[in-house]
C-alpha cells in the first residue's frame, strides 16, 4: 500500500535521534506496523539517550511481545523494571514480567531426526478466556502456517492445551513441555521425507577368514556408499559396496582383483538420547561378486576341482556371495539450515556365503585358458568376515 | 408500615451457631455476598460511599487471607507506554462460573471513565464505547450474558466463552428501555430480566435463547431482581408495593400464577436467595422493630416462616450455599451484633444453616 511506503519515509524525516526513533515506535504501532516498531525501538535504546529509558524498553518488551518473541519481550520487561523511575512505571513493568510468568509456558519440539524442517499446524485444544490471548494464539497460528520451522524449536504458548501437527500437549506455566512428533505428525501435509534422505561415503579395510578357502586373503581396501531414508521408527537403505581383494597365490607373491561388487539392503536404527554423537546399529544383507577364493584342481581335460580334496594346481575363480551385516555406525553431525555433515566409523560384522561356478575357464599367465569343473557338493563355502571403514555422510 | 399478619408474630425462630465476622473494611459498608457454586469461595464488595469506590473481594471462609480483584491493566494491548495509574475505580457485580470452569466474571471501570468485564486474569471482554455490567455465567458455563450501553439504552448480549475473543451476540433490542438484572434458569435454557422504560421496571423473560422476548404477567406495580430457583422452573422476583417491595414466586413450569411469598422485604443485591435445594427463600424483612431480621420462607407454602437467630442486626444482603461437608452456610452482611458492639459499618459474617421446616 502506498501510504505503509510513505510512512517510513516521513519517519526518517522526523530525525533519527533518540526523540526520532521514539517518534518514529509511536507513529508504527499506532499503525501496526509492529516489525518497524520494533526496529525504531530497538535503536531507541541503543541510543546512548534512551538506553536506561524504561518508557523505551517497556514499549519494546510489549511490541516484542505482540510479535511473538516471548524471550525478548521478557528480557525487555526486565530493562524496563531495572530502569523505572517510580513507583507506577515499577508496578506495570513487572506486571507484565508477572503476567507473561504467569500466563506463557513452552514447548520444546524436536523429531528423531535433527535439522528437519516442517509445517507445525497448531489447535487450541482448551478454553481460553483472555481474549488478548487468544488473539495471540491466533497470531502465532498464523506465523507457523506461514513457513516451515527448523526442528529441534522452542515454542511459546499461553497456558493450556493443544494440538500440535495432531499431537496433544499441555502448557504450563513457567515450564518448558516436551513434544516429539513422530511418523505422519512430522508435518501437516505430509512426511518430508525427501528432507530425511542421507548418503554415505565410506573407506577402510575389510578381511576374510575361518575358511580355507580363504585362508590366502591379505586384508584389502573396502569402499562403501549408501543411501538412507527414514522408515517410521528405521532406517532403511540401498548399499553399494566396492572390495577389491588381495590374496597371495599359491605361486606366491600377491594377486589383486577388482571385481568384488555388491548390492545390498539395510535396516537400521538411531539411538536416541546420545548426544552430539549419532549411533546406529543396522542389519543387511548384500549380493555379489566374490572374487579369490582359492580351489585346488586335478590338472586335466577339464580340470576338476573342489574345494575339499587335494590337487596340483590353484585356481581362484569368481564366487557369487550372499554376506549378511551387522553393522555399529558411531559419527558426528553439523547442521546447517538445510543439510547435515557428518564424521565416523563404521564396524561391520559379516558371513560371506558364496557359491562356486560349477564350470568355468581358468588360465596361467600367457598361457592359453582351459577349462575346469568344481565336483557338485562342494560348491559352497561360509567365511566370516570384518570391515572397518572411515565414512562421511550427508543429510539432506 | 402495613399491619404484619397475625401469623408473623408467631414465627418460629431458629437458633444458629454464633455467627463469625470473616471481612470487615473500615471506612466501607461491605454488601453482595456471592459463593461460588461449591461453596469453596465466596465473594463480596466493599463499599466506599464517600470515595465512589467500590472494591470487589474474594476469599476462602475459613482461610486467612482475601485477594482483592483488581481489573487486569496490562496487558497485552499496545499502549504509548506506561499507563496512567488508576486510582480507586469500582469493581464489582462478580458472577462465578460452574466449579468445574473455576473462574469467575466482573465489571470494572476503566481508565478510559467506562465499564468493562473481565474475566479474573483476562483482559477486558469485548470492550467496546458504553458500560457494561451485570454480567451473569450461564449455570452450563457456556455464556455470560451482561447489559451494555454500546448500544440503546442498554441491551442484552451473550458472550460465547468458547469464542472470547468475537464479538457478543445482541439479545434485545428495545430502543426504549434498559435490560438489566439478567438471570439464568437453572437449565441455562432462559434468561430472566427487568426491562426498566419510562413506563416502570417490568420483567422479561427468553424461554429459549433463540426465542422472542416475552413479557411476564403478574400483578401490577414495578418488578425488579429475578432469581430462579436452583432446581425446576421457579423464578422469585421483588414487587413494588405501597411501601417498599414484596416477595413473588411463579412456578413458569406450572401454571405461572405469582404467588406472594413475603411481605415487606429487603432488596438483595443478586435478588431473591434460594436455598440449594430450592424449597426455601431466605430473606430480610424491612422491620425496622426487629432490626430487620432474616428469616427462611417456604417456597411453596408461604405460611411457613422461620426466623433465623442469627445474633446480628441491620442485615442487608445474602446468600446461602451447601459446602463440601454438605452443611447449608450463609454469607451475609449485617451491621453488627444485637448485644453491644460496633454498629457503624457493615460487615460480612458467616454462619451454619441447620435443617430448616
Amino acid at each position: 500500500m502506498i501510504h505503509s511506503l510513505l510512512l517510513p519515509c516521513l519517519a526518517l524525516a522526523a530525525g533519527e535521534g533518540y526523540a526520532g526513533h521514539m517518534d518514529n515506535a509511536r507513529l508504527f504501532i499506532r499503525k501496526a506496523y509492529l516489525e518497524d516498531a520494533e526496529l525504531e525501538l530497538e535503536a531507541a535504546v541503543a541510543n546512548p539517550e534512551g538506553r536506561l529509558d524504561p518508557e523505551a524498553w517497556f514499549l519494546l518488551a510489549k511490541v516484542r511481545f505482540e510479535r511473538g518473541d516471548l524471550a525478548g519481550a521478557r528480557d525487555a520487561a526486565g530493562r524496563a523494571h531495572t530502569y523505572s523511575r517510580d513507583e507506577a512505571q515499577l508496578l506495570e513493568a513487572s506486571s507484565f514480567s508477572r503476567f507473561l510468568d504467569q500466563n506463557f509456558g513452552e514447548v520444546r519440539i524436536r523429531s528423531r531426526w535433527e535439522g528437519l524442517q516442517v509445517h507445525l499446524d497448531l489447535e487450541l485444544a482448551s478454553l481460553l478466556f483472555d481474549p488478548a490471548l487468544k488473539q495471540w494464539v491466533e497470531s502465532a497460528r498464523a506465523r507457523l502456517a506461514a513457513d516451515r520451522v527448523m526442528l529441534p524449536v522452542n515454542l511459546p504458548l499461553p497456558v493450556g492445551s493443544y494440538r500440535i501437527n495432531g499431537e496433544e500437549v499441555t502448557v504450563v506455566a513457567g515450564a518448558t513441555t516436551a513434544l516429539e512428533l513422530r511418523g505422519g505428525a512430522l508435518s501437516a501435509k505430509g512426511i518430508p521425507t525427501a528432507q530425511l534422505a542421507q548418503g554415505e561415503l565410506g573407506v577402510g579395510l575389510s578381511h576374510w577368514f575361518g575358511h580355507r578357502a580363504v585362508g590366502h586373503f591379505i586384508p584389502s581396501p573396502a569402499m562403501h556408499a549408501a543411501y538412507s531414508l527414514p522408515v517410521s521408527a528405521l532406517i532403511a537403505g540401498l548399499t553399494l559396496d566396492w572390495s577389491p581383494r588381495l590374496y597371495q597365490p599359491a605361486s606366491g607373491g600377491v594377486s589383486a582383483s577388482a571385481a568384488g561388487w555388491a548390492l545390498g539392503l539395510r535396516l537400521g536404527r538411531e539411538l536416541e538420547h546420545t548426544g552430539a554423537v549419532r549411533l546406529r546399529i543396522s542389519g543387511g544383507v548384500r549380493g555379489g561378486t566374490f572374487p579369490g577364493v582359492e580351489v585346488s584342481c586335478l590338472s586335466g581335460d577339464p580340470s576338476r576341482c573342489s574345494l575339499d580334496a587335494p590337487g596340483d594346481l590353484m585356481i581362484y575363480p569368481m564366487s557369487w556371495a550372499w554376506i549378511p551385516t551387522g553393522e555399529l555406525s558411531i559419527d558426528t553431525a553439523r547442521h546447517r539450515r538445510t543439510t547435515s555433515a557428518g564424521l565416523g566409523v563404521k564396524v561391520l560384522g559379516e558371513v560371506a556365503i558364496g557359491s562356486l561356478p560349477s564350470e568355468g575357464e581358468a588360465a596361467f599367465a600367457r598361457e592359453a585358458p582351459f577349462t575346469f569343473q568344481v565336483l557338485e557338493g562342494s560348491r559352497l563355502w561360509a567365511a566370516p568376515g570384518i570391515r572397518f571403514l572411515f565414512n562421511a555422510t550427508l543429510a539432506f | 408500615m402495613r399491619p404484619i399478619l397475625l401469623s408473623a408474630l408467631l414465627l418460629p425462630t431458629l437458633a444458629l451457631a454464633s455467627p463469625v465476622v470473616i471481612a470487615a473494611r473500615e471506612g466501607a459498608n461491605l454488601q453482595r455476598p456471592v459463593w461460588s457454586e461449591d461453596g469453596e469461595k465466596i465473594s463480596w464488595e466493599a463499599n466506599f460511599h464517600d470515595k465512589k469506590q467500590i472494591e470487589l473481594w474474594v476469599g476462602e471462609p475459613g482461610g486467612d487471607h482475601a485477594t482483592q480483584v483488581r481489573r487486569s491493566s496490562q496487558s497485552t494491548g499496545l499502549t504509548a507506554g506506561f499507563a496512567a495509574p488508576s486510582t480507586g475505580g469500582v469493581v464489582h457485580e462478580l458472577s462465578w462460573a460452574p466449579a468445574a470452569i473455576g473462574h469467575f466474571v466482573y465489571a470494572a471501570s476503566t481508565d478510559q471513565a467506562d465499564y468493562d468485564l473481565f474475566i479474573d486474569g483476562a483482559s477486558a471482554l469485548s470492550p467496546a464505547p458504553g458500560a457494561d455490567g451485570s454480567p451473569a455465567w450461564s449455570p452450563d458455563g457456556r455464556y455470560i450474558a451482561f447489559t451494555s450501553a454500546r448500544t440503546g439504552q442498554g441491551d442484552l448480549y451473550l458472550i460465547d466463552v468458547r469464542a472470547v475473543e468475537a464479538p457478543p451476540r445482541q439479545l434485545t433490542t428495545a430502543p426504549e428501555s434498559s435490560e438489566i438484572f439478567a438471570a439464568w434458569s437453572a437449565d441455562s435454557a432462559s434468561l430472566a430480566w427487568v426491562g426498566h422504560s419510562p413506563g416502570g421496571d417490568s420483567l422479561w423473560l427468553l424461554d429459549t435463547l433463540n426465542g422472542a422476548p416475552h413479557q411476564l404477567s403478574g400483578p401490577k406495580g414495578e418488578q425488579t431482581r429475578p432469581s430462579w430457583a436452583p432446581t425446576g422452573r421457579k423464578l422469585a422476583w421483588y414487587q413494588a408495593a405501597e411501601q417498599g417491595f414484596d416477595l413473588y414466586v411463579a412456578d413458569l413450569g406450572g401454571a405461572g400464577t405469582p404467588a406472594l411469598v413475603a411481605r415487606d422485604v429487603v432488596l438483595n443485591a443478586t435478588g431473591p436467595t434460594w436455598t440449594p435445594d430450592g424449597q426455601h427463600l431466605i430473606t430480610v424483612l424491612d422491620d425496622d422493630d426487629r432490626y430487620d431480621p432474616v428469616v427462611a420462607v417456604r417456597a411453596a407454602d408461604p405460611s411457613k416462616v422461620t426466623t433465623l437467630a442469627l445474633g446480628t442486626v441491620g442485615h442487608g444482603d445474602l446468600d446461602v450455599a451447601r459446602r463440601a461437608d454438605g452443611a447449608l452456610w450463609i454469607a451475609y452482611v449485617a451491621q453488627g451484633a444485637a448485644t453491644g458492639g460496633d454498629r457503624d459499618f457493615k460487615r460480612l459474617y458467616l454462619a451454619p444453616l441447620p435443617a430448616l421446616p
